[in-house]
């Protein structure tokens, strides 16, 4: 039996569940240490159901969701975090840009 | 569509701003570099924090002044004053405070022989008192460096007895601000990034919207207004005493990104706070000498921008970049406001490359002026402004 880590109507997004990191700068270092692939599998997997993921939260206070709804919600920043790399650029090559780790994030 | 298409109509607009090359020299002159130290970092108003880096009475926030070798602590007393002060002890001149950010609590303690400051920064304790020889303690509190707040913004002037107020130093950049609810808007996040740069490369690089479509086509090249021939034009350019404002709107035919048009159907949450006091779309004020402002209109609400372009050295510089937003009262704002600072950040990291070549690009001396057209009349005045303070050419 595997643990639930993510709201029933979410299971199947926890072959993902690695892309849901607290901080910003863990997010931009997962995505930096994936394979284009990768970060296309997990926008893939997520970004269809942002929607209806939003909708899912939107039924509990968002200063106090709770642990399930949180993790849910951090893979969104997530998507957030990888849609410029995907949508934009779309290979890594296009980029010049310093290494966003360079970018050393306070907060 | 406010923005008029014309050339060169900020020439016109300032027909007294020489229109001619500018030198580049101070922009890698160690010697320029040192006189900035002293008549300018030390002869005008620095934004050193905000209100919100010190959220409540007896809070600290310590800024590493180095352009002026100065460590500053600013505390907020217990009675709700701002004050700031040089955080260093008076007994031996250390550093007392080596955090960032912290609680006075019961007192401030400098490490090295525990003398003990209050939040309003008077010597309270002082180990083996009776083995000093008239010490008095009321006249050895911390060094106070002038101090001020403007909507939420703190800023120190390191003279002793500035030339004027603060409110007199903002000048026509308060007029043009005033009222506006900063005071709403959290600190989301903050990046440092150092470059190996001088600090007026890269805040004149960020002065201008001219290299967005070449610099940044992927992330912002058909964001801001273009003319025909796809060049940017702003809506507005304003020179102020020393300050400098410039206001672009949107083109009218923005392409939304997938995911930027997913945010329209998941934030549905009621309209946020606005900056009634924003000219365009993407308003940005610099703040001379080191400080940026930009506000921005976002479809649900607005935001702020801040950057502080701390010198280092003549070749090191840290760019500090803080975004303001008011409190996310949703997952779908959260996520919008998520999607706006990665988009800036991306496109900072890209000018953080230009930041760095412009330097290198510079040190050959192979080239001694730099070129700027009508679009980027705010860094021309800059330099004028700059130069006014320094005196490198007129006493040269």
């Amino acid at each position: 039996m595997t643990t639930q880590s993510l709201p029933a109507p979410f299971d199947d997004l926890e072959s993902v569940i690695d892309w849901s990191l607290e901080r910003e700068r863990e997010r931009t270092e997962k995505r930096e240490a994936s394979t284009m692939d990768e970060v296309r599998a997990f926008y893939d997997a997520v970004f269809p159901r942002m929607e209806e993921i939003v909708k899912h939260l939107d039924g509990f206070p968002f200063d106090a969701l709770p642990e399930k709804e949180h993790r849910l919600f951090l893979l969104t920043l997530s998507v957030v975090e990888v849609s410029n790399l995907v949508e934009r650029y779309k290979r890594r090559e296009a980029i010049t840009a310093v290494s966003p780790l360079d970018y050393s994030s306070v907060q | 569509m406010k923005t008029l298409m014309r050339n060169k109509q900020w020439a016109e607009k300032y027909p007294d701003l020489s229109t001619a090359p500018v030198p580049a020299e101070p922009c890698i002159s160690p010697e320029y570099y040192e006189l900035e130290r002293d008549r300018v970092f030390r002869r005008t108003w620095i934004n050193v924090c905000q209100i919100g880096d010190l959220p409540g009475p007896g809070d600290f926030f310590v800024r590493d002044l180095a352009v002026c070798d100065a460590s500053l602590l600013i505390m907020r007393g217990t009675d709700g004053v701002v004050r700031g002060f040089h955080n260093v002890c008076s007994h031996r001149g250390n550093v007392v405070v080596r955090r960032e950010q912290g609680a006075c609590g019961p007192g401030l303690f400098c490490p090295f022989h525990n003398w003990q400051y209050n939040d309003k920064g008077e010597l309270v304790g002082v180990p083996d008192e009776e083995n000093f020889f008239d010490l008095d303690k009321s006249q050895n509190g911390l060094t106070p460096v002038n101090t001020d707040v403007w909507q939420g913004f703190v800023f120190v002037h390191l003279d002793p007895d500035p030339a004027e107020s603060l409110r007199d130093y903002l000048g026509e950049v308060a007029d043009q601000l005033e009222g506006a609810p900063f005071e709403e808007m959290q600190l989301m996040q903050t990046y440092k990034v150092e470059e190996r740069t001088n600090w007026k490369i890269a805040l004149d690089a960020q002065n201008e919207v001219y290299h967005l479509p070449f610099q940044h086509p992927r992330l912002v090249g058909h964001t801001f207004l273009l003319n025909e021939n796809k060049h940017t034009r702003i809506l507005e350019a304003k020179l102020f005493k020393r300050h400098t404002l410039w206001s672009c709107e949107l083109v009218p035919d923005y392409q939304l990104s997938p995911l930027e048009a997913l945010l329209g159907k998941i934030d549905t949450s009621a309209e946020g706070t606005r900056i009634p006091q924003l000219v365009g779309e993407f308003d940005f004020y610099v703040l001379f000498p080191n400080t940026v402002v930009i506000l921005f209109r976002g479809p649900l609400e607005d935001g702020i921008v801040t950057y502080n372009f701390w010198p280092l050295a003549v070749d090191r510089t840290i760019w500090e970049i803080r975004y303001y937003f008011p409190p996310a009262v949703s997952a779908g704002r959260r996520i919008g406001q998520e999607f706006f600072k990665c988009l800036i950040r991306d496109v900072q990291q890209e000018d953080s490359v230009a930041h760095e070549a412009l330097y290198r690009g510079l040190l050959s001396r192979a080239k001694t002026h730099l070129q700027f057209q009508d679009e980027e009349i705010t860094i021309r005045y800059f330099h004028k402004v700059l130069e006014d303070h320094v005196g490198f050419y007129a006493n040269a």
